[in-house]
């Protein structure tokens, strides 16, 4: 499972240009997937999710190439975060 | 040396004042919305649309790490139902201050936190969180937030917009509103048949460094002095250009004491009277007010010091960023004043360093 993180979450993610800003990890579904990023990169978590795990109003989630809002819906081979035009 | 640093809607810089030199951007394209220090951390809080609020810290001001866990509700026990939208969430981190315990933390949606590792970790302060009153506390036009912390001992002060001041004086376990005297915004005199508890818009809450009881405070309905931590208020704003009073920040310098506001219009305007963009000053504690020394543009400026834009030293540095990107800068305690190098985005927060 590859979840690709989007460029404005570098300075806590770590990744720079030129990194693809991917991480492999595991889970059948998004909050799983979620739990897992926030393993391997501390901190992260809070930025894809809210206080109660719902995924932030104006992130775009891609499981599979079809976006969806259900963190409790079933991921395959890859996640996608994005930032909404709606945010900026 | 001294640095300043300049909190915008997109990003965070570092200024050296003495030659004008401006660091790359700090968390490019983030809103940097409070800066503090701690033991020997910097912290930088920054927040996003996207991504909610974050913590940076920094012993060097060079490198900057993210904390793991910034001050959240978690999921919010008090929520009456969440799928509706009312549970509570962290939204931005509004201010810090550090005392000889704690690094306590000012939050919207309004809340109150502390530290006790220099921000690594939170804990949520309940007897202001969980207030008897909550139910009652609306946002004003910045949101619900509580944008300072005060604190003498076991004499805590938290303003929260737009709720008023709270005091307590058992280090935080429990707080009362302390707003007596102050108007009820929005509200003409005559039609406030019974006070209400909560509803006021204080802008800015200053203290002094030797009275626990002594407070300046910027509202949003005038400049008002208590000299009863808080039980009562009284207006100071004799001199001042500003219907009402009206106005963001409040600092008192520490050296001699002075006192500093930017009065601007109105509420309903928020502009600098007349394109004037002055900053004022009281050398009485409140008592009488005018024009801060000298330096100020002559063309009209109209721009305004948002309520965590500016900071004050004790060694008569006064530092005020406006919403139009520009810095200015008193090193006399405010006779003389020049502006800095350098135009950034919409300045909300301001720290010297």
């Amino acid at each position: 499972m590859t979840v690709r993180l989007p460029a404005g979450l570098d300075a806590f993610t770590g990744f720079t240009d030129g990194d693809d800003r991917t991480v492999e990890v595991a889970g059948g579904d998004l909050r799983s997937v979620v739990a897992a990023v926030e393993a391997a990169l501390p901190g992260v978590a809070g930025h894809l999710v809210d206080g109660r795990g719902a995924l932030r109003p104006h992130l775009l989630c891609l499981a599979d190439g079809t976006a969806t809002r259900d963190v409790d819906a079933p991921v395959g081979d890859e996640v996608r975060f994005l930032t909404a035009v709606s945010g900026g | 040396m001294t640095t300043i640093a300049i909190g915008t809607e997109k990003g965070g810089f570092l200024v050296d004042p003495a030659d004008g030199s401006v660091s790359d951007p700090l968390f490019g394209g983030w809103k940097v919305t409070a800066f503090g220090q701690s033991g020997d951390q910097y912290l930088a809080a920054v927040g996003s649309n996207w991504f909610g609020p974050g913590i940076h810290r920094s012993t060097d001001l060079d490198s900057w790490t993210a904390i793991d866990a910034p001050p959240t509700y978690g999921d919010d026990p008090e929520a009456k139902d969440p799928e509706e939208g009312d549970a509570r969430e962290v939204t931005a981190i509004w201010t810090f201050h550090r005392d000889d315990g704690w690094l306590w933390a000012g939050v919207e949606q309004a809340g109150l936190f502390r530290s006790g590792d220099d921000g690594r970790t939170w804990e949520s302060m309940p007897g202001f969180n969980d207030h008897r009153t909550r139910g009652d506390w609306h946002p004003g036009l910045g949101g619900l937030c509580s944008h300072r912390v005060l604190t003498y001992g076991d004499r805590v002060y938290v303003a929260a917009s737009a709720v008023g001041v709270f005091r307590s004086d058992d280090g935080g376990a429990t707080f009362d509103l302390v707003n007596d005297g102050i108007p009820v915004a929005g509200m003409p005199p005559e039609e406030v048949q019974e006070r209400p508890e909560t509803g006021y818009c204080v802008h800015r809450l200053e203290g002094h460094p030797d009275d626990p009881d002594r407070l300046y405070r910027q509202d949003h309905m005038g400049v008002f002095v208590s000299d009863d931590g808080g039980s009562s208020w009284h207006r100071r704003q004799a001199g001042l250009p500003a219907e009402m009073g009206f106005g963001f920040m409040m600092a008192r310098e520490g050296s001699t004491g002075r006192l500093f506001t930017q009065p601007l219009h109105s509420d309903g305007q928020r502009l600098p009277v007349d394109g004037d963009f002055r900053i004022y000053r009281s050398d009485d504690d409140g008592e009488s007010w005018a024009v801060s020394g000298t330096g100020w543009p002559e063309a009209a400026t109209h721009t305004q010091v948002l309520r965590g834009a500016f900071d004050a030293d004790g060694d008569g540095r006064v530092v005020a960023g406006t919403t139009a990107g520009t810095v200015w800068l008193t090193e006399d305690a405010g006779d003389t004043w020049r502006q800095l190098p350098g135009t950034f985005p919409r300045i909300g927060a301001v720290a010297l360093w």
